[in-house]
């Protein structure tokens, strides 16, 4: 069992020093991830200014960490894409390794880097834009993991999308949905507090609602209600979305094929 | 007999769906079956060096796909240390090595040493016999110096290189080389070759390399087994092989003018020693040499017969 801990940490360690070391790459997501942040702060002071309200800055930390859920995901979808159209993954069935989690494990090891990156840097420029935290410093923590485990269940989502080359010829437009899916259903720019009552009736069922808005609300709604109820469908979505993968990565092992040379 | 990799009729036959034109056809796919390998047997003993040599098609890959646990054949058996390979990958994941040519199992981005480590955890290996292994290899195959790069910066020979010494690392007693000197120029090609040669015998690794290239089987295997069509035409050792199909010699000798004078030989209808004293008379020869036709001659031949 430890081996087999060691044998995935290794995977996802050596893909984070990797990742981590990618400079001009995390320069790139930096100024990305700025443009955006200072781009929607300018637009809530407009908003603020033209309804006569106070601006809410709650809504940009909470944009920086769907961002951060966003950005931080490695695209795990095509590399699961291109291994199993290109048989690649064959290769690895003799090898005393999962190639499940040896790709997971590295997407795990690259997302963490970028996970970090963007909230250290991110959270400075909200606090230098904002002046201000709409927590308690004693609930950083937990806000934080809740971001985390949003990350994890955003990567499960992407894997599912990979998996889904057994039966579509390309991933890609399957992937581009599910993202802009993401963006509606799970207030990924804006939060859901603030949509229409009938629209967040419908998101409420999706994986998103609870990825993006039950887990990202905690930063200006935190309550152990809130919480609970975050961890709870995480949990469940989570669930589903990793037996539909492994449903799918049998159903692969049956039907891989490679023809010889 | 210490028959490490046993094969009995094994077969492959392949389903592969005909292309079709038109809306309707969508719905009624047609298939038509390819034959693979079709009923080969063969036995590979303990540190045995095998060429599996064949044109294109003639199924070497597959076999030595459903012998490294990654195909499943259609009909019949075979046994690495008595485990059949497609049922008991993990069992033998430990024993067997492959490098697949034209497939890398190095990481693309990392560099080759972080490759090198991920493999060792594959494995299982602990990192003190792990770094000692690496180091041992790294000596052998000469690639200190490509350690710190990225898999994508080095070239094909160099790659190839440190392909064979990753599938060396957890010391597999049966190494599947599929094509391993593909694409490679003449000095990265014998260089390969000596190296495969040398740690194989070293280790008393068993043996089975495919390749279109008989220099492969010639330099570094003592044996060969010829497959056509999926069907094995031919198995037996490399000197028999020369043996049986040498009766042509290629004679090239310099005259003292600088003439170089090049004659094919059947020694079945001349004697070499009518044709070199045919080639003395008159000619101030400094140098000459007999040669045995090349190995992709021999082949062919056996190809044709088979035909």
């Amino acid at each position: 069992m430890f081996n087999t801990v060691s044998k995935y940490f290794s995977f996802a360690k050596i893909s984070f020093r990797e990742k981590s070391s990618n400079l001009t790459l995390i320069m790139g997501m930096l100024v990305i991830l700025s443009l955006l942040l200072l781009t929607y702060n300018q637009l809530w002071v407009v908003v603020g200014k033209e309804s006569n309200n106070a601006i809410n800055h709650s809504f940009i930390w909470y944009l920086l960490l769907a961002e951060t859920i966003i950005l931080s995901a490695p695209r795990v979808d095509r590399i699961f894409d291109e291994d199993i159209r290109s048989g690649n993954m064959a290769y690895f069935i003799n090898k005393p390794v999962s190639f499940f989690f040896m790709r997971f494990s590295e997407a795990v090891g690259e997302m963490t880097s970028s996970f970090i990156t963007f909230i250290s840097f991110g959270g400075v420029l909200t606090l230098a834009i904002t002046h201000q935290v709409p927590f308690e410093w004693k609930h950083l923590p937990i806000i934080l993991a809740m971001c985390y485990f949003s990350c994890l269940i955003n990567l499960f989502l992407k894997c599912a999308c990979g998996m889904s080359a057994i039966w579509f010829s390309s991933t890609r437009y399957l992937n581009m949905v599910v993202d802009r899916l993401g963006f509606v259903f799970g207030g990924a720019i804006i939060p859901l507090s603030i949509y229409p009552e009938w629209f967040v009736n419908i998101a409420q069922y999706t994986p998103f609602y609870s990825f993006y808005y039950l887990s990202l609300r905690l930063v200006y709604e935190f309550s152990w209600e809130n919480l609970l109820q975050a961890i709870t469908l995480n949990i469940f979505w989570s669930s589903l979305l990793c037996a539909f993968i492994f449903a799918a990565y049998r159903k692969l092992g049956k039907r891989t094929q490679i023809y010889g040379g | 007999m210490n028959n490490i990799i046993e094969i009995n009729n094994l077969s492959k036959k392949f389903k592969i769906k005909k292309p079709k034109k038109g809306l309707f056809n969508l719905f009624s796919a047609e298939y038509k079956t390819v034959n693979a390998v079709n009923n080969i047997s063969f036995n590979i003993q303990k540190g045995e060096r095998v060429a599996f040599i064949g044109p294109n098609g003639a199924g070497k890959s597959t076999t030595i796909k459903m012998l490294s646990s990654i195909l499943h054949p259609t009909s019949g058996d075979a046994k690495i240390f008595g485990l059949t390979p497609w049922e008991n990958r993990q069992a033998l994941a430990h024993e067997i090595g492959t490098v697949f040519g034209q497939r890398s199992q190095l990481w693309y981005n990392l560099p080759v040493k972080d490759s090198f480590y991920l493999i060792g955890k594959i494995y299982n290996i602990d990192e003190v016999k792990l770094k000692r292994r690496v180091s041992k290899l790294v000596n052998l195959f000469e690639i200190r110096d490509l350690l710190n790069h990225p898999t994508k910066s080095l070239s094909l020979g160099q790659r190839m290189r440190c392909e064979i010494v990753a599938s060396f690392i957890h010391n597999p007693k049966v190494l599947f080389l599929d094509e391993p000197t593909i694409g490679l120029d003449i000095t990265a090609k014998a260089i390969i070759r000596e190296l495969i040669k040398k740690q194989t015998l070293e280790e008393e690794t068993t043996l089975l390399l495919t390749s279109h290239d008989t220099d492969d089987m010639e330099k570094v295997c003592d044996r060969v087994i010829i497959i056509n069509k999926g069907k094995l035409i031919l198995d037996n050792s490399i000197n028999h092989l020369k043996e049986k199909y040498l009766n042509k010699k290629y004679i090239r000798a310099t005259l003292d003018n600088g003439e170089k004078i090049s004659k094919e030989v059947n020694t079945q209808k001349m004697p070499i020693q009518k044709v070199l004293e045919d080639l003395l008379k008159g000619n101030n020869i400094i140098d000459f040499t007999i040669e045995n036709p090349p190995m992709e001659e021999i082949i062919k031949e056996i190809y044709n017969q088979d035909v």
